[in-house]
Order: C-alpha cells, then structure tokens, then sequence
C-alpha cells in the first residue's frame, strides 16, 4: 500500500503520507485501551538495528512493533560485532539468517538503510542514516502539526538551528512541503549554508526573522560535538541569537507551537520556561511517535502475502 | 603477425592495407569502418600491484589495458610498499603480458607522507616520467615549492593533485544543493581552484613541469588555460568519466558507491566546461583507472574506497563526450600524454568509432568491476591493441 | 442484481429486529450497549437504539472497527484504512449486543468478539444482524436476524443505508 520501504519522506507521494498520517490517528487510540496490543502482526519478527545509540527512537519503534503483536529483536553496535570490523552487509547477512520480516536501522551514513533494502527482500524502514533523512520524526512531527491546526496546508513552520546536518530537519522539510505547508529556516551560516537552496525551503538569518511569521517554531538539537572547527563560538552565542526565549516566544504569538525533536539542551536553543510551557508539545511529539510507528509497520508488513491463509474468504464480503 | 585490410589509418585517408613489419603471418582482419590510431597512455592509473592482489593483478592490468587500446600506463605510487626508493623500482616490472609498458611515477616524499623528499636523483635514472604527490595534496608548501625545484634539475615532471590539503579531506560528493538533498557531505570546488592556483603560481616561480589532475571544475579549465596562454608547463588532464557523468548519477541507485570517486564528480555546468577544454586540447584524458574489489564497494557510500575503473571505456566515453570527433579523442587520450613520457613510444590501437553500446562490467578483462559508467550507453570501440607492432603501410591491391 | 429489501422491507426487518432485542433484553440485569460493527453496522446499531429507547430501554453506544483483528490481513489484497474503535463505556460487566448489516462466514464476528475481549469481560455478548445470507465457515449463529437469504457463495449482499435498499449481485 505504501510500498516496501520507508526510506525518505523526499519523493513521498502526498496520499502515501495523509494515509500513513490517518492510520497513525486511528493507532493512538490503541495506546488508550487498557489492553495496548492488537494482533495484526502477531508472529512476525521486527529486527532494531542501531548503529548509533538512540534510546529514544529504537523503545519507540520497538514499542510499536509490540502494540501489533510482533516480537522484536534488537541489534546494536555494543552487542554486535561491528566493531571487529564486520561490514554492514555482513551484519545484515546474519540479520537476514534470523528471517525477519522488517529491519528498523539507524545508521551514521547516509544511504544505509538503501544499501540494505537494494539488497534484502525484508521491509526496510530508516530511523536515521546519516544526515540524510529520519522519515518517521518528520511524519511524528507532522501529525503532531496536523492535531493543532487542522491542517498542514498553508501552515508556516520555522526550523532553526543546525538544519544542514540535520536529518530530523530534511524529513520535516520534504514531508510539511509536500503537504503543502512553508517551511522558514534560521541559523548560523555554517549550519544554514547557501547549498540549503536544494531544499524547498525560504532562507532567514535569524530567530527574530523566522518566528513572527510562523505557527510552528522547530527548535533542532545543537551538537556539542560539531561544535569544533570553526562552526560556532560558543552555545552562549548560539542562545543569543538562535535560542527560544519566553520574549521571542511572546513575540511569536500565543498561538504558537514549539517543538523540539530531543533530547533539549536547556539554555541553548530553548530556554527551560518555554520548553515547560503550554506552547511547547515536546511530549505530544513522543507519543505520536509510537502511534506513527505502528502505522508505518503496519502499512508496510500489511501489505505482504501469507500462503497460510490466502484463498479464505474475505472479510470484505462479509 | 596480423594484415588488416580496408583500413583507415591514423593521419592519412582512404582505406589501406597494413601488416606488421617484421614476424610470421598471421590472421586478416577486415578492416573496413575501423581506424587505427596511436595507441592510448593513462596518465593517472592505479596498478593494484603489489600489494592489492584483490584489486588487480599484472595479467588482468594488461588484459584491461589491451581492451582498452592502451599500451602504456603512468602508475600512481600508491601500492605496498609505497615505491619510494631506487630499491623498489629495481624490482618493478617495466612490460606487462601482451607488451603494455608501465611507467612507474614513484612517491615525490617518503612515504608519501609530505615530509622528506625521496632521493629523487637517484629515482631518475631508471627512466621514469616523474615522481608523484600519490593523490595527497602536500600539506606544506615550502616543501613542494623545494621539490619542484630539486626535480627541475633531473628533468622530473611532478604528478599533482589540485587540492587543498584542508578541504580536500572534507566530503564525498561535490558539495551543491544536490549534496545537502542527498545529505551528503560536500567537497567544494574551492578546493580545486585553491590547490590548482597554488601549483600554477610555483610552476611559474621554479620552472619546474608538472602533470595535475584530475581536473573537475570549469575554474579549474579556465586556469589551465591561462597557464598554458602564459606558456607554464602543465599538462592538465580530466578522467574520461567526468567528460559523461556529473553529481547527479549519485541519485541514481541511489547511493552506488560505483560513482563513489575522489575528487567527486561535479555539476552538469563543470561536466560541460571539462568537455570544452578537451576539444580546446586545453586538457589531456586519463582513464583515471582505480580497480576496487567488491568488500571496498560494497559499503555505505561513505565509507567505499573511492575510485573507479577506466582502462576499458576511456575511449568510448571520450569519443562519445566529444560528440564523434575523433581527432580531439586521440589527441587527448594519446598524443598529449605521450609528450610527457620519458622515451618515444609506439603501438596502435584498431577502433570502431561508430559501434553503439551499453557498458557492462561484468563483461570487462579487469579483475574489478567498479567502472563508473556501467549502464551507460556510449560510441566507439577498441577492436585490438598492438602495443609494440610497427606496421607497413600500402594501398589496397 | 436483484432488490433483496425495499425500503418498507427494510423498515419491517428493522421493526423485528426491534421487537425481538425488547422481548429477549427483558430481565436483565447489567447495563447494555449496542455496538455496531464498522461500517455497515453502525447506522443499524443507531436506528435499534433509538427504537429501544422510545420503548424505555436506554442503552449505550460504541463501535468496533475490526481490521487490525483480520485472520486474512495478508492475504495480498487490498488493505482496508483503519476506522475508528470506541467503546465509551466500561465493557467489563455489560451485555454486548453485537450489531452487524450482514453475516455470512461469521469471520468479522470472530474478529469483533477477539477485539471486544481485548477491552474487558463482558456479562454476555448476543448477535444481531440485518441479514443472515448463510454460508458459514465458524460455529457461530445470530441471536436476532432481520431476514434470511438464500445465496450463492459468488454472490455480493450490500446494504444500503442511504436508499434503505439491500441488493444481492
């Protein structure tokens, strides 16, 4: 129904991703019953496998898989042998030997998970390879867009902070524009460079130019780590100029949503008031996450066939 | 010893019929359509040997060079060990099977580290063209401003790469918008003017002559063209894929790490202006021949050893880039590089300029199978090879 | 194709459907509802309810979408969107009255009764359907039927809700 893998939000045609949006609606109200499981892929084997650690995403798929019955495994690096320098079609060779129905991969290069779905017959579904895309935080994101204002059509979301290494930022950005939304960027010039016109995206220079205009304010993690070379000063330079402040919130509108694809640095893109507040829907975003998830394995495992019970009668005509 | 009838040679018009000058007879070929020509030089090749017996060895070097209608091969120093001694060049082979000559271009610092020059001197007299920076653009540039004028005085060319030493360790594709969709980090095009105007402006302060490539950029072509309007021996050359593919075969695959090259391919605009400075003869053709094994490819885009093969369909992606011309193909994948070589070279290569066809590696004589162009649809064939044939020249009976 | 109902056959099997659900709910104890099994069920459900609450049976509302209970999810076919599933009420100690348009192999019921009990304990579930057009693959038999209909195991029975039609092809 929505093909073999989820690879990108880049390319997804826009009724892939209302239906995808649509069956994530209907999921949340599973994790509202008091038994949270349904068994539509009971007896089938989702494979997590993480080659950077990421709690979040990876218990969330998981808890997913195991809200539809599947069982899970998880593969991550400190538990794998990729260290002995095993290459990833070599662990994935293993992987394929356990017969799994669908492989969730995190991975620190971009077109990984397209290396192993060229390669493999299982459902692949990236969960963030490189700097490239995360296409189930996008779509977490949009439903989460999409409950507030009734629509993504027109809205107007500004994404700021490190959006050239940002894949969680290249999701948003593909999947809200197709959906007919304006996506506003800001940042410093080392992380919103001038290649950022690949993207359909309206350049601004700063927080102050981006927020007035928007109904969505997307705050991107600052990463310590890239912090060297050149890239940035000093995080306190970055509060001053690209943080989230309760004044630029005020300045933004009370209507405003903020939302933060964590784990928030306190102080630095977002100030510890305006992460707590009424605006910010941080947590929303982290259940939407699971109720994504689950429709994602469930359109894409769905739509295989089982000799078991192929030939029965269809419940359709029923 | 072969008699090709009806052929078209080289320089003259009209069809011939040509026989090797000396030996026993041998087949007839027909060779009505086919043109034979001087045979081709690599200018930038990667052996495989020694030390990479998965990539290449001297029997499938040889066999992918014959296909390809060269006979004589430039080799990068990037083997193991690292030829950096006289030692080293003593036990090389000079003549592969099927008579392909190998001019090895031994490291230009010991080790290839950047650092100590090689006793250059005593490298120069085992006829070499030159010695090679190896694809590492010098970190220092008093020490490549020295060993350029060191190897002024032994008549040794230097190979170099056009980049910043800096820039040129980042990214893995052209860095452009195409880069940041991919999420891919970018390798800018700065990093070739910078690196190239460096080695311009010390050729012109020492005399010294070098070879440089390969060039990727329209800046790039505009300074060469300027070094050589100012008369500065350089010979700039491009690899014959960059003449057909451009950043956005990367998307194609996607992520195939066959097109996984260093320096990257770069825009359509750069494809264009590299196509120009060959038929301007501003730039020579290399085949820029890099074999991988399958367990170097066969990786994250980022993490494949870059490179790719060219030995094969250097010819067919010129001719084709060129739009047919092959006058310009031969000046650029034959005439221009046998200016630098040390001695006066022969050999012929027997060509279809006009044969259609899909380029398919598993086809291909190399061991390796990476040739960036698989797929693609190109003009011109190699018939045959004569590496070392003189031939007599009459005119059909 | 052939007319199965017309409207005023539809609004006599309602009426039975009705009057059997106020005859056999007589003397119970727990609190009832009447769920309708997505989609066909659901506007059946909401004209029996009204009929018992003209009659001074008050019960309550919910429906069952049952996709995600499918024993033939992989069969290849298309797959349905997922509908909506609410029960607003407590389903642990109330009696259920399953509401379905048509019952034919009894496999949604199946379904809706593995669905119904991821939710709680019910007192007691009953069925009752518009039509029962046979062909049965599950031990499974409605409580209240509107209409039994002799049918081919080819043929296609759909409800019309808003012509109060129902049609066999």
């Amino acid at each position: 129904m929505i093909g073999k893998d989820l690879l990108q939000l880049r390319g997804m045609p826009r009724e892939t991703i209302a239906t995808i949006l649509d069956t994530a609606d209907q999921m949340r109200e599973v994790g509202r019953r008091r038994v949270k499981k349904v068994p539509p892929l009971r007896g089938r084997l989702v494979v997590t496998l993480f080659f950077e650690n990421s709690t979040r995403t990876k218990t969330s798929f998981e808890l997913a898989a195991k809200r539809l019955s599947a069982d899970t495994l998880s593969f991550s690096v400190s538990t794998s042998s990729t260290t002995k320098g095993e290459t990833l079609m070599d662990t994935a060779r293993t992987i394929f030997a356990m017969q799994p129905d669908a492989v969730v991969v995190r991975h620190g290069c971009a077109g990984a998970p397209h290396l192993l779905a060229r390669n493999f017959g299982w459902h692949v579904l990236n969960a963030g390879d490189g700097i490239h895309e995360h296409p189930s935080q996008g779509l977490l994101d949009m439903l989460t867009i999409r409950d507030r204002l009734g629509s993504l059509d027109g809205a107007r979301v500004a994404i700021v902070g490190d959006v050239q290494h940002s894949r969680v930022a290249r999701s948003n950005i593909w999947g809200l524009t197709t959906m007919g939304a304006r996506v506003l960027v800001a940042g410093p010039g080392t992380m919103c460079r001038a290649e950022l016109a690949g993207l359909p995206v309206e350049m601004r220079h700063t927080i102050d130019d981006v927020v007035r205009d928007a109904d969505v304010i997307m705050l991107l993690r600052i990463q310590h780590e890239r912090l060297g070379r050149g890239v940035l000063p000093s995080p306190r330079e970055y509060a001053s100029f690209y943080g989230l402040d309760l004044a630029r919130l005020k300045a933004a509108g009370p209507n405003v949503m903020v939302m933060h694809p964590g784990p928030i640095n306190r102080g630095v893109e977002i100030s510890a008031d305006v992460a707590d507040s009424a605006q910010s829907v941080i947590l929303d975003q982290v259940t939407n996450g699971i109720a994504v998830r689950m429709a994602l394995l469930y359109l894409l495992l769905g739509s295989d066939g089982a000799p078991e019970t192929a030939g029965g009668t269809s419940h359709a005509a029923d | 010893m072969p008699r090709i009838e009806g052929v078209r040679v080289w320089g003259e018009t009209g069809p011939r019929v040509v026989e090797a000058a000396a030996g026993p007879p041998g087949e007839t070929i027909d060779g009505r359509g086919l043109v034979l020509v001087p045979s081709f030089v690599d200018l930038g090749c990667d052996p495989g040997f020694p030390g990479f017996p998965v990539r290449e060895t001297p029997g499938s070097l040889a066999d992918a060079a014959l296909a390809g209608g060269y006979a004589d091969l430039v080799t990068r120093p990037c083997v193991d060990p690292v030829p950096d001694q006289p030692e080293h060049l003593a036990d090389l082979r000079r003549t592969l099977p099927g008579g392909v000559r190998v001019w090895p271009t031994p490291a230009l610092t010991r080790g290839l580290a950047g650092l100590a020059l090689s006793e250059l001197g005593l490298l120069s007299r085992f006829s070499i063209p030159g010695v090679s920076d190896g694809g590492l653009a010098m970190a220092d540039t008093v020490i490549l401003r020295n060993a350029m004028e060191y190897a002024r005085e032994f008549k040794l060319r230097l190979w170099l790469r056009p980049a910043d030493p800096g820039l040129d360790a980042l990214g893995v594709v052209h860095d452009s918008p195409f880069a940041c969709v991919l999420g891919l980090r970018g390798n800018p095009g700065a990093n070739e003017e910078i690196g190239l105007t460096r080695i311009i402006a010390l050729v012109r302060a020492t005399g010294a002559r070098v070879v440089t490539g390969p060039i990727g950029t329209r800046v790039g072509v505009d300074l060469l063209r300027r070094a050589a309007a100012d008369r500065l021996p350089i010979l700039g050359y491009v690899a014959a894929r960059n003449l057909i593919l451009d950043e956005r075969v990367v998307e194609q695959g996607p992520y195939d790490t066959r097109v996984r090259l260093h320096p990257p391919l770069r825009s359509a605009d750069d494809r264009e202006a590299l196509v120009e400075g060959v038929r301007d003869r501003v730039l020579a053709v290399a085949a820029d021949h890099g074999p991988r094994a399958p367990e170097e490819k066969e990786l994250e885009f980022e993490r494949a050893v870059p490179g790719a093969t060219g030995l094969e369909t250097a010819f067919a992606a010129t001719l084709t880039a060129l739009d047919g011309d092959l006058e310009a193909t031969v000046h650029a994948l034959a005439l221009a590089p046998r200016a630098v070589l040390p001695e006066t070279t022969g050999g012929w290569a027997l060509v279809d300029p006009v044969a259609v066809s899909i380029v398919d590696p598993v086809s291909h004589r190399s061991l390796a199978r990476n040739d960036a162009l698989a797929g693609v649809r190109l003009r011109g064939r190699v018939v045959a090879t004569f590496p070392s044939m003189e031939f007599l020249v009459t005119l059909p009976a | 194709m052939s007319l199965v109902l017309d409207p005023a056959g539809m609004a006599a099997a309602v009426d039975r459907l009705a009057e059997g659900l106020i005859t056999g709910l007589q003397g119970q104890t727990a609190p009832v509802a009447l769920v309708g099994i997505r989609t066909g069920g659901v506007p059946l459900a909401e004209r029996l309810r009204a009929r018992l609450a003209a009659s001074g049976i008050p019960t309550s509302r919910g429906h069952l979408d049952i996709t995600l209970y499918r024993d033939d999810l992989y069969t290849g076919l298309e797959k349905p969107l997922l509908g909506d599933t609410d029960l607003p009420f407590e389903v642990t100690g109330t009696g259920i009255v399953l509401v379905d348009d048509v019952l034919f192999t009894g496999r949604t019921i199946r379904a809706a009764l593995g669905e119904l009990h991821d939710f709680g304990r019910p007192a007691w579930v009953r069925l009752c359907v518009l039509v029962d057009r046979g062909h049965r693959e599950l031990p499974i038999q409605p409580d209240f039927v509107g209409l039994r209909v002799e049918t081919q195991l080819g043929d296609r029975v759909t409800v019309d809700w808003a012509r109060d039609e129902v049609l066999l092809r």
